[in-house]
């Protein structure tokens, strides 16, 4: 017992965001209901404290060296750390962007900021565990969360409709990835990852014995990742949900929920297959996800792009460019080596920051013009300089041109593709990254090449500042990549102990 | 003898798990889905599982159960069957992809059965503990699985707010300066008091 008070403090951002939690709840439930704009304060200043928990820990990782793991199931290293704050900077920015919209803050009441507290602690389990049933736990809490924000605004049908598909499409999928789960369980008799990759009962001493349990297992917790990621087969939720979704929800959806489904993912498929000196079974079987994510990374890139070239509404299509993007990262992970997996998470990072930048853009102009439709924004460029300038960075990032951090990301993935003999994915990314220039500069046409309109821009300047400081680091990032690039280096490499 | 027991009871859960989402009439429906309870009661006792057996029983057959019943009871039938006529139209597409998603699961099954799982050191030692012992149980709940426990009170927890959130209905703004933001945040004059309205109308309870 006393080994469990000693490791309190190693989840003590955890801790805070429980309290904190609890605290949104009571301060509501104090407040009536009637001020919820406090309520707003208090979550922006309790994930500050959150923040400096983890900046705390991320240091003291840096020093030490050490991962470790407490609980005998949360594996605090950079890695989750990473992902941890990055979670809590988009949960703060949607907070900011509830708060500063003027339409979200009629449904702006507590209990908005408490699932989104919930879904961030969810998001906490998922990206630290490599146990499977603190990891199912944590995408419950998650998806149960999210389901709920995605059907915040009660009148609306879309919003609705929103939410509903996704509970049905997310319920279909957790039951499909615990059944994967019970049989891994079943076959290897634990449900820790590492213990699954060593154990007497490992995975590789099972592949010999019989290679279809396994295979079958494997691939039906996948299809759950892939749903939570929208990767091709199961994507179909995706535009309906993030179009339907409140902005705020859907900038959380795309940005910290999609980031943790892949961060969960990276986990599994890392502990498993990405280990050291692993004998022969288990990198053949390694080479076999590989080419599975190969020819899922190929199918979701290009089904996204082409997709996304037909729609009229921003929100539906950074849904297919969020699809897109999912499919890059996974090109990454289908390496299996290191270097590969550098890249994805450099992706990842990049993917944060630019489509939170752009994600505000379209709240700005959504409060402005009360629509996300692309033509609705005809001539606007010149009206708020401070907005369209950095929208433009961002779809720079996207398209992946220099000099933004999207384009050392693309980089990094062609490079990688390249090298570890997937010299045609590499292609197929790059002609898809094309097709995305078309849908994406349609915005820019949009705001820039059309007649200047007459109407004003009553904008909010906090979220132009905010929407103006991730475009300075989407650019600031693709020119001084070391700080990223030791993550992602120090990221892999504790995937990789930890499994062995 | 109890792998014939357990094919048999399996099936019948999935038969059951059929009938709740095909049955016409949402009692028919709820009588299923009790059948798929203590069917999945039954597997667990089969392996040896005697407290959950029970707690599956007690639990989901009781308590959950009633309170389903309660909800069926209080709303109108009538309604709901009129709600149930719609699917069937397009039930042919769906009667295709049920059986065949119950036959491929059925397939994956059968081929998992062929393969022989061989038994894992963690399930014989177990069974040497005695695994089904009440104390066994509570000491892995409160030591070993402390944060999975505590993870699920708090999706308990954020489950419950979800559900008040969409249950809830609009409340209508009581003072003026309310009622003012109100009409400040739609950007009209409809503010919250005809969205309740509505809503109340939309549900029948008015």
């Amino acid at each position: 017992m006393s080994n469990y008070l000693q490791s309190l403090p190693s989840i003590a951002p955890e801790i805070a965001m429980t309290v904190l939690l609890c605290a949104v709840l009571v301060v509501d439930l104090l407040l009536k209901g009637r001020d919820s704009r406090k309520v707003g304060y208090l979550t922006l200043g309790g994930l500050g404290v959150v923040a400096w928990l983890l900046l705390g820990q991320w240091g003291e990782l840096g020093s030490a060296g050490a991962a470790k793991r407490v609980f005998g199931m949360i594996d605090i290293d950079r890695f989750s750390t990473f992902f941890k704050l990055f979670t809590v900077g988009s949960l703060a920015a949607v907070v900011l962007f509830v708060l500063l919209d003027r339409r979200e803050r009629r449904h702006g009441i507590g209990e908005y900021y408490l699932l989104l507290l919930g879904a961030g602690l969810g998001i906490f389990f998922m990206v630290s565990t490599s146990n499977l049933l603190l990891l199912m736990l944590g995408l419950e809490l998650l998806s149960l969360a999210s389901y709920s924000l995605a059907g915040f605004h009660k009148g609306d049908k879309r919003s609705a409709e929103a939410a509903m598909k996704y509970v049905v499409f997310g319920g279909l999928s957790a039951g499909v990835m615990l059944y994967g789960i019970s049989l891994l369980y079943g076959i290897t008799g634990t449900i820790d990852l590492t213990e699954m990759a060593s154990g007497p009962h490992s995975l590789a001493a099972q592949f010999s014995s019989g290679p279809v349990p396994v295979a079958v297992a494997i691939v039906l917790v996948l299809a759950g990742f892939a749903y939570k990621v929208s990767v091709v087969p199961f994507h179909f939720w995706t535009p309906d949900v993030y179009e339907g979704a409140p902005t705020p929800v859907t900038s959380f959806l795309a940005v910290a929920s999609k980031a943790a489904g892949f961060a969960a993912l990276l986990r599994f498929v890392g502990k498993l297959f990405l280990v050291d000196g692993a004998d022969g079974a288990v990198q053949q079987y390694g080479a076999r996800i590989g080419a599975l994510l190969a020819i899922l990374s190929a199918l979701t890139m290009t089904l996204g792009n082409l997709a996304a070239l037909r729609q009229s509404s921003m929100k539906r299509m950074l849904a297919y460019s969020s699809i897109a993007h999912a499919g890059y990262v996974l090109m990454g992970m289908a390496t299996m080596e290191s270097s590969g997996w550098n890249a994805a998470m450099f992706y990842l990072a990049a993917y944060y920051l630019m489509n939170l930048g752009a994600f505000g853009f379209v709240l700005y102009f959504e409060s402005v013009t009360g629509s996300d439709d692309i033509a609705s924004l005809k001539g606007l460029g010149a009206k708020a300089l401070w907005v369209t300038v950095p929208m433009v960075v961002f779809l720079v990032s996207l398209t992946g041109l220099p000099p933004t951090v999207g384009f050392t990301g693309k980089y990094m993935l062609f490079v990688a593709g390249v090298d570890n003999g997937l010299l045609w994915l590499s292609l197929v990314m790059a002609l898809n990254s094309v097709v995305s220039l078309f849908y994406y500069f349609r915005i820019v046409k949009a705001l820039f090449l059309a007649e200047p309109a007459e109407r004003s821009m009553p904008g909010q300047s906090a979220l132009a500042g905010s929407i103006f400081v991730l475009a300075v680091l989407t650019v600031l990032f693709g020119l001084y990549i070391a700080p990223l690039q030791a993550w992602c280096d120090a990221s892999v490499e504790s995937l990789r102990l930890g499994a062995g | 003898m109890a792998e014939t027991l357990f094919y048999a009871l399996a099936l019948a859960a999935v038969g059951f798990a059929v009938g709740v989402i095909s049955a016409r009439s949402p009692m028919l429906s709820v009588l299923s889905l009790l059948g798929a309870f203590v069917c999945l009661a039954l597997v667990y006792l089969l392996a040896g599982f005697q407290f959950l057996a029970g707690a599956q029983v007690l639990v989901y057959a009781g308590a959950i159960m009633v309170l389903f019943l309660f909800v069926v009871m209080l709303l109108n039938l009538a309604d709901l069957s009129k709600v149930a006529e719609h699917p069937t139209r397009v039930l042919g597409v769906h009667r295709v992809a049920l059986a065949g998603g119950s036959a491929a699961l059925l397939g994956v099954l059968a081929l998992l059965a062929s393969r022989r799982i061989p038994d894992t050191a963690a399930d014989t030692a177990m069974l040497a503990r005695g695994f089904d012992e009440l104390e066994p149980i509570a000491v892995a709940l409160f030591s070993r699985y402390l944060l999975p426990f505590e993870a699920a009170s708090l999706l308990l927890l954020a489950t419950m707010v979800a559900v008040l959130v969409l249950a809830k209905r609009a409340r209508a703004p009581q003072g003026p300066r309310e009622q003012a933001q109100a009409v400040d945040a739609h950007g009209d004059a409809r503010g919250d008091a005809s969205d309740a309205a509505r809503e109340l109308e939309g549900a029948g309870l008015r």
